[in-house]
C-alpha cells in the first residue's frame, strides 16, 4: 500500500465526494423551487417550497423541442455511427487493412481541434442546404463518434478467437458471410458501449449544434443556451430543462461503470 | 495471389463507406482550411477568395488578441490539467485502498460530471458562481469576507472556469490512475516494502512508473482536450470580461462566426493544429525516453 490504511484519508475522499455531488444536488434543488425562492437571499439549501412549475414551463418554453431533437440527431448519430463502424473495425481487426497508418489515422481524427476545419464545414454544408437541419448535424456528430466506435469495436473484434473464422471459412463460408454471421453476433457485447458513446457524445454535443442550428433543429443543449440569453431569464426553469438534459449521463454513470474506462482511453487501457 | 489481392480488396470495401465518409469530413476540409489560410476571404458580401501568400499568418503573429488567447488556452490548460492529475491520483489511490464492493459505488458516483453535457456543467457553475444569488458567495458572506465576483472580474474569471473544468474531468483522472494503480501486481509492492521502501520512496520507485502509460494517456488527452476548450468559455464568460478567458478556440469561433474573417480564421486554426501536433509528438517523445 503506498498509504496505510488511515482513515484520516476517508475524510478527504467524503471532503471531494461533496465537492463532486455538490453542484448536482444544488441543480436539482434550484429545479425544484419557485422563482421567487431561487433568487432568495440567504439561498435556501432545500426546496422550501417544492413546486413543478418549472419543469412545466421548461418544457413547453424549450425542453420539448430540445428533447426531441435531441432524441432524434443522437439515436440516428448511433445507429448511422454502428452502421459505418462495425465493418471497418472489423477490418482493421481482422484484415489490417491500411495497415498502422489507417488505424492511427482514424483515432486522430477524433483529437485534433475542431477549429481547423470548421470554417469548410461551415461552407461545405451551406452550400449543400443543410444547415440548420437534422442531416446536416447528424453529419457532423458522427465525425466525432465514427472513429471513436471503430476505435472501440476493434478491440472487441480482436477478443472473437481466429478459429471461429478459420472453422467457417473451412466449411465453405464467404468472406461476407463470416463477418455477417460470424464476427456480428459474437461482438454483440462491444455494440453496446460504442452505441451508448455515440449516442452520449451527441446528445451533450455543444459546439456543432451552436454553429449550425438557426430555428428548425434545436437540440437540448442549443436549447439551454437559448434560455440563458433569452429576455427572461429563469434559473429554475434553466435547472429544469438541464436536469432532463443530464439524464442519459446520470443512466449512463450508474450502469456503464465498466466500460467506461476502456471507452474513455480509446481502449488503449485494460480496464 | 489472386486470392491476396481479393482479400485486400474485402477489407478496404468492409472500410470504403467510412473511409469515404472520414475523407470527406475530415482531410478535405483540412486541406481546405489550410488552402483558405492564404487567401483573404470574407464570406459576407460574397466576393471571391483572393490568394494574399502569408499575410493572414503575419497578422495572426501581430495580433495581440490571438496572442493573448494562446496564453490564455495554454495557462488554462496547463493548470487545469495539472490539478486534475493531482487531485486524481490522491483519490485513486485512496480509492485503491477500499473493497471493492465500497470502490464499486463510489466509482459510479464519481462518474456523473463527466457524463453531462457541458451546457449542464457550465449553466450548474454559473449558479454557483452566482454574485448575487450563488452559494458560493454566501458562505464567504457568512465568513465575513467580501463577495467576489467570480465570472466578471478579471482575476478570478479564468480559475473559475479551471474549477469547473476540475470539477467535471478530475474523476476521468481517478478512473484511469485507478485502473492503473489496480494493475501493479501485488508482489512487486510487497517485495518492495518488503525491502524497506514505504510511502514516498514506493511511490516514486514502483507505484509511478508502472503507471507511465496510464498516466500518459490521461495527460495527453486531457491537455489536447484542454487546449481546445470552448464549451465553458461560451458558456459561462463569453471570452470576458474582455478577452481575460478568451481561449483560442474561442476567440477563432469569434472571428469565423462573428466577423466572418475566413482566411484569418484559416490562419489561426492552422496554428492552433500545428501547436497542438507539437505537444503531442512531444509527450511521445517524452513517453518513449522515460520507457
Amino acid at each position: 500500500m503506498a498509504m496505510r490504511k488511515k482513515y484520516g484519508w476517508y475524510i478527504v475522499l467524503a471532503v471531494y465526494l461533496i465537492f463532486l455531488l455538490g453542484p448536482i444536488y444544488w441543480l436539482f434543488c434550484t429545479s425544484f423551487k419557485y422563482a421567487a425562492e431561487v433568487y432568495n437571499y440567504p439561498p435556501t439549501f432545500y426546496p422550501h417550497n417544492l413546486s413543478l412549475v418549472n419543469f412545466v414551463e421548461g418544457w413547453t418554453r424549450a425542453g420539448a423541442k430540445g428533447l426531441t431533437d435531441s432524441l432524434i440527431v443522437g439515436l440516428s448519430c448511433m445507429i448511422i455511427s454502428l452502421v459505418l463502424a462495425l465493418p471497418s473495425a472489423y477490418s482493421l481487426a481482422r484484415y489490417k487493412t491500411g495497415g498502422k497508418n489507417l488505424a492511427f489515422w482514424i483515432l486522430s481524427v477524433r483529437m485534433f481541434p475542431l477549429v481547423a476545419v470548421i470554417i469548410p464545414l461551415f461552407i461545405m454544408l451551406r452550400d449543400a442546404g443543410l444547415i440548420d437541419t437534422h442531416i446536416g448535424l447528424v453529419a457532423l456528430h458522427c465525425l466525432l463518434t465514427v472513429p471513436f466506435s471503430i476505435w472501440v469495436l476493434k478491440g472487441f473484434y480482436e477478443k472473437i478467437p481466429v478459429e471461429l473464422e478459420e472453422a467457417a471459412l473451412v466449411d465453405g463460408c464467404t468472406r461476407l458471410g463470416i463477418f455477417l454471421k460470424v464476427a456480428l453476433p459474437l461482438v454483440k457485447l462491444g455494440i453496446v458501449p460504442a452505441a451508448l458513446f455515440s449516442f452520449i457524445f451527441s446528445w451533450d454535443e455543444f459546439f456543432f449544434a451552436v454553429i449550425f442550428s438557426r430555428a428548425e433543429v434545436e437540440t437540448l443543449p442549443k436549447a439551454i443556451q437559448g434560455l440563458t440569453l433569452a429576455q427572461q431569464v429563469e434559473y429554475g426553469q434553466i435547472a429544469a430543462v438541464a436536469i432532463i438534459a443530464a439524464i442519459p449521463a446520470i443512466i449512463l454513470a450508474l450502469f456503464l461503470q465498466q466500460y467506461l474506462v476502456r471507452g474513455l482511453t480509446y481502449g488503449a487501457v485494460k480496464g | 495471389m489472386k486470392v491476396r489481392i481479393r482479400r485486400i480488396l474485402f477489407g478496404w470495401g468492409l472500410m470504403a463507406p467510412a473511409v469515404v465518409y472520414l475523407l470527406l469530413f475530415s482531410i478535405y476540409p483540412l486541406v481546405e482550411t489550410l488552402r483558405l489560410s492564404f487567401h483573404l476571404y470574407r464570406l459576407v458580401g460574397l466576393t471571391a477568395p483572393k490568394f494574399v501568400g502569408l499575410t493572414n499568418y503575419l497578422k495572426a503573429f501581430h495580433s495581440e488578441r490571438f496572442l493573448n488567447s494562446l496564453r490564455v488556452t495554454l495557462w488554462f490548460a496547463f493548470f487545469s490539467v495539472g490539478v486534475q492529475f493531482l487531485i486524481g491520483f490522491l483519490i485513486a489511490n485512496i480509492l485503491n485502498m477500499l473493497h471493492t464492493w465500497t470502490r464499486r459505488i463510489i466509482t459510479s458516483a464519481i462518474m456523473m460530471p463527466l457524463m453531462l453535457a457541458p451546457v449542464v456543467v457550465g449553466f450548474n457553475w454559473k449558479v454557483i458562481f452566482d454574485y448575487h444569488y450563488g452559494p458560493i458567495n454566501y458562505f464567504l458572506n457568512i465568513l465575513r469576507f467580501k463577495p467576489i465576483e467570480w465570472l466578471a472580474s478579471p482575476d478570478t474569471a479564468l480559475a473559475s472556469l479551471i474549477v469547473a473544468d476540475v470539477w467535471q474531468w478530475t474523476p476521468f483522472m481517478v478512473l484511469v490512475l485507478l485502473a492503473g494503480l489496480q494493475s501493479i501486481p501485488e508482489d512487486l509492492r510487497s517485495a518492495a516494502s518488503i525491502d524497506g521502501a514505504s510511502g514516498f520512496n514506493l511511490i516514486r520507485y514502483i507505484i509511478l512508473p508502472s503507471m507511465i502509460p496510464f498516466i500518459f494517456i490521461c495527460l495527453v488527452i486531457r491537455m489536447m482536450d484542454g487546449f481546445k476548450i470552448f464549451d465553458l468559455v461560451f458558456l459561462l464568460t463569453v471570452g470576458g470580461p474582455g478577452t481575460a478567458t478568451e481561449s483560442s478556440a474561442y476567440y477563432t469561433y469569434v472571428e469565423g462566426f462573428k466577423y466572418f474573417n475566413m482566411g484569418f480564421t484559416a490562419a489561426i486554426a492552422v496554428i492552433q493544429l500545428v501547436i497542438i501536433i507539437v505537444i503531442a509528438q512531444f509527450f511521445l517523445k517524452f513517453i518513449a525516453s522515460a520507457e
